[in-house]
């Protein structure tokens, strides 16, 4: 199969949203990004982002909870698939991987 | 206090449904926090940069998908939907489809038809230099043309290129017929007569020979391809000989090439081609140097840089060339190639269609499609009421309007495309018999035009039909339609009752003229021709050196049998226009007087009346200076006595004398009047007072031999004349017409075209009838309860059928009152170009008007009667 490459910012959302759990919804993202990170990101952004990771087969979403301050509208909840996990576990361990070699090549650059 | 309503409208045009809520749930979300933290304004301005931020390629994308995937969807159902509800309705899908199709079979037809027609000629590359000259005279007092024509003179076309620097080439164009030995047998063919340049100006294919040369030696001829195959096979035909007879000569010439005359889109054509020299053995020397006879058709090239309209020289030239009388100018003017075929106002020896003749096929074709698409219109409108449950039921599970339009556009493209192909196909197979009925052969080339127009008409009545169809329905409220409420709104009515009148007007009208054309046609073979054409048979002589011995001896032998009654011979003969002589006259009106050349046995063979004084003696004694003359003549110089009179004429040296006046009979078509005529034994009695003429036959002798058969087998008699014919003139073949097939054929034309708008008004006729049939059908349906309940209270079967049918009638009675003015008018006008005519009857009129009633009534009542006629207790049960 063909493996699908993540960009920094969709990885970035991609964990948020595996973090987040059963409340990851646009504004919870935006907002833990925020927090966590200290990093401004922009709402309608971090849609388009949600969409493509669906469209990848990453995360799946689904409506419900609507609240007043909404207007009434539901929120789309997403959850990470379990392809969506094995992706991110598979960028762990490339990331280990290639941490670990990293002294030699300063060595040989110093 | 809350986000910027254009900016999300805006997000709710360009963002998918299912994304909608969602996003826009987020920024609501995020409107209100910013709204606490950073104000109004601020807030405001964020929602605004994220909905634009939103308006990206990927949320598009989406859109885009989705948009097609929920049409393709949509559309299957649409189309199910479609097919389903024709397999249910199947007499309105017959309906609708039989007469769409008819009508674009016909459409395309006639479209093939015209475009054929208009390619004429334009295959040649240089079709807009090339001109041909006609020559016009020009009462200077009355400034009315006296005469004009496209038949010129022969030196014409050299003397202008001499003169005027803008003509490059020029070429002369004549025919006369001559006879080609093949194994020694005769066949009698056509040869034509050109300039070299004939070759160079004209782009007719060469196959064989060389375009340069081919036409250099005066022995030289080309052949078409047809007639290079006739005279030898399969053989190469290059530098073979032809043993041609050309008057009383005898020319032995040489195949210089073979050509492709293009037949069926050359306005000018021909077999064989000579050089012009060769025309010498056919007329006189000088005529090649003069401008009182005309014989050709004189072609020019023009230069690029020239606009036929600079040619001053044409109209110098005319004037210093030819005496004539002080108050005639003649001019010389220019006709471009490209428009000849379609030219008929001036005319010479190249092919034309009128292009009256593309009008009528053209407004035909509209008709037809008119009254087609007024049947679909009205059809598909009122049907669309038969389903107004399905509407309402759709409303109600929340069917938007948008989805209702294109359920029914779906529809009506489902059902024109279908007629679309239906009718090609059928345009495909009826091309025959088309090609038959207007004499015109066609090739089935629709070509990338024909397809667009074809698809563009089918396109604009489904868009036309499918959206007066969903007009109609989606302004129904759900409650209506669910009820059943089955009543258009007023205007619908009205308007789709008009279009009712409007469709039988013009079908009205076309019976009638086609009832009128066949009356005309009739009534011009029926009249009296004042001559009996009946079992006579013309016999070309040929050319030859003694034709009056010829005559004579095969007068005797053929006299011999008792079945053939009677033997004359004449200069002119029933196929071609006679002979005009024009006589100068001392106050310079020119008169122009039909002539011929005949024995004197003509008026006894042609069973010509003879009203006064005495036929030609045939001892002959004043032969040279005897004449007869028409009624016409007489009447046309008001004599009263007209044996004191001699023919006027400024040029006459010698005397005749008129012996007789015969009858006027018709020698010309039926669309002229009978005109001045002179009959002779010799041109020597009028010769001398001759000042010009146009001819078919010259110089002036007899040419066919006319014969008068009695009763009995026909064929017999033929074998015998031709036996005689062989006897008295071994060399040349037996070539005979009968006179009453010859006027069979010269109004074959008309004809044609009766039978053309015969067909074209049956089609037209038939398929209103079916729209009145559908429409009738709908209008019953609706009323099928009300019949029920009027039956039960007792209303009589009859009463009943009066009632449904009572608002046909009056439409009908409508259209009958608008067709009848338009017919008459339109009538009189196509009638006026025949001089011998039938008058047009009001009763006539009246008559297919109330037979078109009675037909649509008929059908209508047939219709009511089965509702009526029904047990009530089912009518009323119905839904």
């Amino acid at each position: 199969m063909k493996k699908s490459y993540l960009g920094e910012f969709e990885e970035l959302v991609l964990t948020m949203v595996a973090i987040l759990g059963e409340e990851a919804y646009g504004n919870a993202i935006v907002e833990s990004i925020k927090k966590e990170l200290e990093r401004k990101v922009n709402l309608s952004a971090v849609h388009i982002t949600l969409y493509r990771l669906e469209d990848k087969g990453l995360v799946k979403s689904e409506m419900r909870g609507a609240t007043a301050k909404r207007g009434g509208r539901r929120k789309r909840y997403f959850q990470i698939t379990n392809t969506g996990k094995s992706q991110l576990l598979d960028l762990q361990e490339q990331r280990q991987k290639l941490w670990k070699m990293l002294p030699k090549l300063q060595f040989r650059y110093l | 206090m809350t986000p910027p309503k254009w900016s999300i409208r805006f997000l709710e045009w360009f963002c998918p449904e299912d994304l909608r809520e969602g996003i826009l749930g987020d920024l609501q979300e995020q409107f209100e926090d910013n709204r606490h933290r950073l104000g109004l304004q601020k807030a405001r301005l964020l929602f605004t940069w994220n909905v634009l931020r939103l308006f990206h390629p990927s949320i598009l994308f989406r859109n885009h998908l989705n948009f097609n995937v929920m049409n393709w969807s949509m559309l299957k159902s649409h189309l199910t939907v479609a097919v389903r509800s024709m397999i249910k309705h199947k007499f309105y899908a017959v309906i609708n489809l039989l007469g769409l199709s008819l009508s674009v079979a016909f459409i395309f037809l006639a479209y093939l038809f015209i475009r054929n027609e208009l390619s004429y000629d334009q295959f040649h590359s240089k079709k807009d230099a090339i001109c041909r000259v006609y020559s016009r005279q020009i009462n200077t007092e009355t400034q009315q043309i006296e005469r004009q024509s496209a038949i010129t003179a022969i030196p014409l076309g050299r003397d202008l290129a001499e003169e005027t620097p803008g003509i490059e080439q020029f070429t002369r164009y004549a025919s006369n017929s001559c006879i080609i030995l093949k194994d020694n047998k005769p066949y009698r063919e056509v040869m034509h007569f050109v300039d070299p340049a004939f070759l160079s100006m004209f782009d007719f294919p060469f196959l064989k020979g060389d375009r340069q040369t081919a036409l250099n030696q005066p022995n030289s001829v080309l052949l078409s391809q047809e007639m290079a195959e006739k005279y030898f096979g399969k053989n190469d035909p290059l530098g073979q000989s032809l043993k041609v007879t050309l008057n009383d000569s005898n020319l032995l010439v040489v195949v210089s090439g073979v050509l492709d005359p293009q037949s069926n889109r050359s306005s000018l054509p021909f077999d064989f081609l000579m050089p012009l020299e060769q025309f010498k053995v056919v007329v006189s020397e000088e005529s090649f140097d003069s401008y009182y006879y005309g014989f050709v058709e004189n072609y020019v090239l023009l230069n690029k840089n020239t606009s036929p309209d600079e040619l001053q020289a044409l109209k110098i030239k005319a004037d210093e060339t030819v005496s004539k009388p002080e108050n005639i100018k003649i001019e010389y003017g220019l006709q471009a190639l490209s428009g000849l075929h379609t030219e008929d106002e001036i005319i010479g020896n190249a092919l034309y269609t009128s292009p009256q003749k593309l009008y009528i096929m053209l407004a035909i074709a509209l008709l037809v499609l008119i009254v087609a698409g007024i049947n679909f219109i009205t059809l598909s409108t009122s049907h669309v009421l038969n389903r107004m449950k399905e509407v309402g039921v759709r409303k109600t599970l929340g069917a938007r309007k948008g989805q209702l339009k294109r359920q029914f556009m779906t529809e009506s493209f489902l059902v024109t495309l279908c007629s679309g192909l239906v009718g090609m196909t059928m345009a495909r197979f009826l091309l025959p018999v088309f090609e038959d009925i207007t004499g015109a052969p066609i090739s089935f080339q629709p070509g990338w035009e024909g397809i667009a127009l074809m698809v563009s008409l089918t396109l604009s009545i489904a868009i036309l039909t499918g959206w007066l169809k969903s007009t109609v329905l989606v302004r129904l409220s759900a409650m209506d339609a669910l009820k059943g409420n089955m009543i258009l709104p007023r205007r619908n009515r009205w308007f789709n009752e008009s279009l009712v009148v409007l469709q039988f007007t013009l079908s009205i009208i076309l019976i009638i003229g086609a009832v009128n054309i066949r009356a005309q046609m009739k009534y011009l073979q029926k009249k009296d021709l004042g001559y009996d054409e009946e079992r006579l048979l013309e016999l070309s002589i040929g050319e030859m050196e003694d034709t009056r011995s010829v005559v004579e001896r095969f007068r005797n032998l053929a006299l011999q049998d008792n079945r053939i009654l009677s033997v004359t011979a004449s200069m002119n003969n029933s196929r071609e226009p006679w002979t005009e002589l024009i006589f100068a006259q001392d106050d310079g009106n020119p008169e122009k007087i039909f002539y011929n050349q005949v024995t004197p046995e003509y008026l006894e063979t042609m069973d010509i009346e003879l009203l006064e004084g005495e036929d030609f003696r045939k001892e002959a004694q004043n032969a040279s200076t005897a004449i007869l003359v028409n009624e016409a003549l007489v009447q046309h110089f008001g004599w009263e006595n007209p044996f004191d009179q001699q023919i006027p004429g400024s040029n006459f040296s010698e005397g005749h004398q008129i012996i007789g006046v015969v009858k006027n009979f018709h020698f010309s078509t039926m669309h002229d009047q009978i005109r001045p005529l002179i009959l002779t034994l010799d041109l020597e009695s009028i010769g001398s007072g001759i000042t010009g003429l146009s001819t078919y036959v010259w110089p002036a002798n007899v040419y066919n031999l006319v014969v008068r058969l009695g009763p009995g087998e026909l064929q017999p008699m033929l074998d015998q004349l031709e036996g005689v014919w062989k006897q008295v003139n071994p060399e040349q073949p037996f070539v005979f017409q009968f006179v009453d097939e010859v006027l069979e054929e010269r109004y074959a034309e008309e004809r044609r075209w009766g039978k053309t708008t015969d067909w074209a008004s049956f089609l037209a006729i038939f398929i209103a009838w079916l729209g009145l049939m559908g429409m009738m059908r709908l209008s019953i349906q609706k009323r099928t309860k009300e019949v029920g309940i009027r039956k039960v209270l007792g209303a009589s079967t009859p009463g009943l059928i009066g009632l449904l049918s009572r608002r046909f009638l009056w439409l009908i009675v409508i259209g009958n009152l608008i067709a009848w003015p338009v017919a008459w008018l339109l009538m009189g006008k196509w009638l006026e170009s025949f001089s011998y005519r039938i008058e047009l009857n009001p009763l006539l009129f009246i008559l297919i008007g109330l037979v078109v009633l009675v037909i649509s009534l008929a059908s209508i009542s047939v219709q009511s009667l089965r509702l009526a006629s029904s047990n009530p207790v089912k009518t009323l049960k119905f839904e």
